[in-house]
């Protein structure tokens, strides 16, 4: 390591016991010009809230300014040469049986110019991990928040801007805004929003993804609870070369064991004026894999799933725009699956608003190349072993200037119910359109349905 | 920590079965303006097995338009099959046509039902409009609005409505088929109305081999009982000819089946060379 340059730097530890309230900690983390050249962990920022630790009212800001979009996680013009090393910054850990109260992430996190391309290396930006039996919770009222039927209010709140720009990584693993919930955590109103971009800034800027992970805003929930969980996203992969075996994942949630209720997830919130909120533009990929917006629960009950509620201004959820992808690529936008005894109610599943026009189409592929075994899945909808009530999924699908070859398949809203799978009460909906297409060796589905 | 979820998650392994109420499906598909080769494309699918639906509805609207050349392909856009699954008190509405395309060595189907191994459909509609516009077809199948029935499957208590028209149609050697019906293996349809109406116009060219085929029913392998079949066809202004066959609502019931049957069959201005075979309105 010869440089590292930090500007701010704040490492807290709430022990066993300790009670705090009002602890608000601003954090900023900067890795600049350096170079990283031996293996080690290098960590910037860390909060653990030991063992039965309780705090009120906690907030942790890792952003300069409130107001702006300022990296508190900052790596910049950053090169990594050796094999093993770690980066963590703004890492909270809140351990077993710790509870927080009334909790806020607001988090900017940057990676620009870094270049890692020897061994494997490890980099997180505001992470979060909840462990063994603690909770968040907010058992205070106050007056501007939503009061539960029981007299209680919950509040976990995670803002979340996860950059990466002119990278050019091999063997690397990168996590931003990864929340973690385990063993029995509790967190109520959980309310997310990301905005999550991997991108190249300009022609001279580096864009390379080799044999590297990148999660932008993965949120796990193993063996706990969740409730009102509200999700607002916007993932963007622009003008980059995605190859040998890596995998990107933008809004990841997976729930295994777990009772979420009320789930709110919107894809517009944050701009009205925005009008795609799953988009890859300008991209080349190689054996690799993109998901945006992946929803996955797992042996748990989910009631109320409001998913893609369009607002105005909205004109496509999930958008390929100008791609080639070729040699076993699979890229998923939006993906939604619930297995093994989930149970799922009053679901609402959109698409556009005026479904006669197909430029308003929900799912939209323009100017694709398509080869070699890839495949594109927009809005996949799985029940196994499920169960789901009341239900409306609306969708329009469009394929357009797109050249499709050698065995390759895209998938527009494809759903499959199966394994004693009950649906009680459901309008579908799909309105497809193949428009000025070139297909070869190659299949399309629009609007698949496979109930067994 | 869920002990029920747990119950039931053993439960899905001894029965899988998945129920569905109140289910309503409306899809519109288009294709226009396309070059497919070697492909399979899929539009408006529902594959349901060992599964119950009731009180439902599906109403499809098909269309392949514009220009769009096919080869060595397969197009589905609206395709329902049943296998061991029942649906009940439903209706099924639907809407295809091809205009302006051409065809060669390629599949379309529109609205396909497939009923196997006792799937049923009960107490229900079905209603069909098919058109076929300025297509030219080699070597190709086109089906539109075709109901098979097998292996012990049964429709129960329905009314069928079957409407067809083909205009300005180039076949050569080629397969159109516009609502069939189709029973065999012990299926069966109890207490069914059933309406056809056919029209060929417009300069329409049937040619080199070709089969075109509108309003079939086939009852065969099984007892049926079919009450009120009302049959209509035109034919204005056709070429037949180099073998080409021609067969408007064809009627063939075994032996042990029963029907109500009304035709109206009307034919003009058509042309016929070369062995060709026309059967209008036939019943045996």
């Amino acid at each position: 390591m010869k440089k590292i340059v930090v500007l701010s730097l704040l490492n807290l530890l709430l022990f066993a016991q300790e009670s705090v309230s009002n602890l608000k900690l601003e954090q900023v983390n900067k890795i600049i010009d350096s170079t990283f050249s031996q293996e080690g962990v290098k960590s910037q920022g860390d909060t653990n809230i030991e063992e039965d630790a309780f705090v009120d009212n906690v907030h942790i800001l890792q952003k300069p300014d409130i107001d702006k979009e300022i990296p508190g996680n900052l790596i910049i013009e950053t090169t990594i040469t050796s094999n093993g090393s770690e980066i963590h910054q703004g890492l909270t850990n809140i351990k077993r049986g710790a509870k927080l109260q009334d909790a806020k992430l607001e988090s900017t996190n940057q990676i620009d110019y870094l270049k890692a391309t020897s061994g494997e290396s490890f980099i997180s930006q505001a992470n979060i991990i909840i462990g063994e039996d603690s909770n968040v919770t907010k058992l205070i009222n106050n007056a501007d928040e939503n009061i539960a039927g029981d007299g209680t209010a919950d509040k976990f709140e995670l803002i979340e801007n996860n950059n990466i720009k002119d990278t050019d990584v091999k063997n690397t693993t990168i996590h931003q805004g990864l929340v973690v919930i385990k063993d029995g955590a509790d967190v109520s109103n959980l309310n997310i929003t990301q905005k999550n971009s991997i991108k190249r800034s300009n022609m001279s800027g580096q864009n390379e993804i080799n044999a590297t992970q990148i999660t932008q805003g993965h949120i796990k929930i193993e063996d706990g609870t969740g409730r009102n969980i509200s999700q607002s996203v916007d993932n963007q992969i622009d003008n980059l070369s995605i190859n040998k075996n890596s995998l990107i994942n933008q809004a990841y949630i997976k729930s295994t064991q777990s009772d979420v209720n009320n789930l709110n997830s919107k894809l517009n919130n944050l701009n009205n004026q925005d009008i795609v909120k799953n988009e890859i533009n300008n991209v080349t990929m190689n054996k690799s894999i993109i998901q945006q917006s992946v929803m996955i629960f797992d042996r748990s009950s989910i009631n109320m799933l409001d998913k893609y509620n369009r607002g105005s201004g909205l004109q496509q959820n999930n958008l390929i725009h100008t791609a080639t992808v070729d040699n076993n690529v699979t890229i998923s936008q939006s993906t939604l699956e619930i297995s093994n005894g989930s149970t799922i109610s009053d679901v609402e599943y959109f698409t556009a608003t005026n479904p006669d026009n197909e430029q308003d189409a929900i799912n939209e592929i323009k100017n694709l190349d398509i080869a070699d075994n890839s495949m594109v899945h927009q809005d996949k909808l799985e029940l196994n072993s499920a169960t789901m009530e009341d239900s409306t999924l609306y969708r329009t699908n469009s394929i357009k200037d797109t050249n499709m070859g050698n065995e390759s398949n895209l998938y527009q809203f494809y759903t499959k119910m199966m394994e004693q799978t009950e649906l009680k009460g459901a309008n579908l909906s799909g309105k497809n359109f193949i428009d000025d297409i070139y297909i070869n060796n190659s299949n399309v589905a629009q609007s698949a349905t496979t109930i067994q | 920590m869920k002990p029920l979820i747990a119950l039931i998650f053993l439960f899905s392994y001894i029965e899988a079965e998945s129920t569905i109420n109140n289910l309503t499906l409306i899809e519109n598909n288009k294709i226009k303006n396309n070059n497919i080769n070697n492909s399979t494309i899929k539009q408006g699918i529902i594959d349901i097995k060992n599964s119950t639906i009731s009180d439902s509805s599906f109403s499809f609207t098909n269309s392949i338009t514009d220009n769009s050349q096919l080869k060595n392909s397969t197009i589905r856009q609206g395709y329902i099959e049943l296998n061991e699954a029942t649906v009940q008190n439903s209706m099924f509405n639907f809407k295809n046509s091809i205009k302006k395309s051409n065809i060669e060595n390629s599949t379309i189907d529109q609205s396909v039902i497939i009923l196997e191994n006792n799937a049923k459909i009960l107490d229900s509609n079905i209603s069909t409009d098919n058109l076929i516009d300025n297509l030219t077809a080699t070597n190709s199948t086109v089906t539109q609005a075709s109901i098979t029935m097998k292996s012990g499957s049964k429709i129960n208590k329905s009314k069928i409505t079957l409407t067809n028209t083909i205009k300005d149609t180039t076949l050569t050697n080629s397969y159109i088929l516009q609502a069939e019906l189709l029973l065999n293996q012990n299926s069966n349809i109890e207490g069914a109305v059933i309406t056809n109406k056919n029209s060929v116009t417009g300069n329409s060219k049937i040619t080199d081999n070709s089969y075109l085929i509108q309003g079939r029913i086939v009852l065969e392998e099984g007892k049926t009982l079919t009450h009120n079949i009302d049959i209509e066809s035109i034919s204005d202004n056709v070429t037949i000819k180099n073998n080409a066959t021609v067969s408007m609502c064809e009627v063939t019931i075994s032996e042990d089946s029963t029907g109500d049957i009304t035709k109206t069959c009307n034919n003009s201005d058509s042309t016929f060379d070369g062995g060709t075979h026309v059967t209008i309105a036939s019943t045996s």
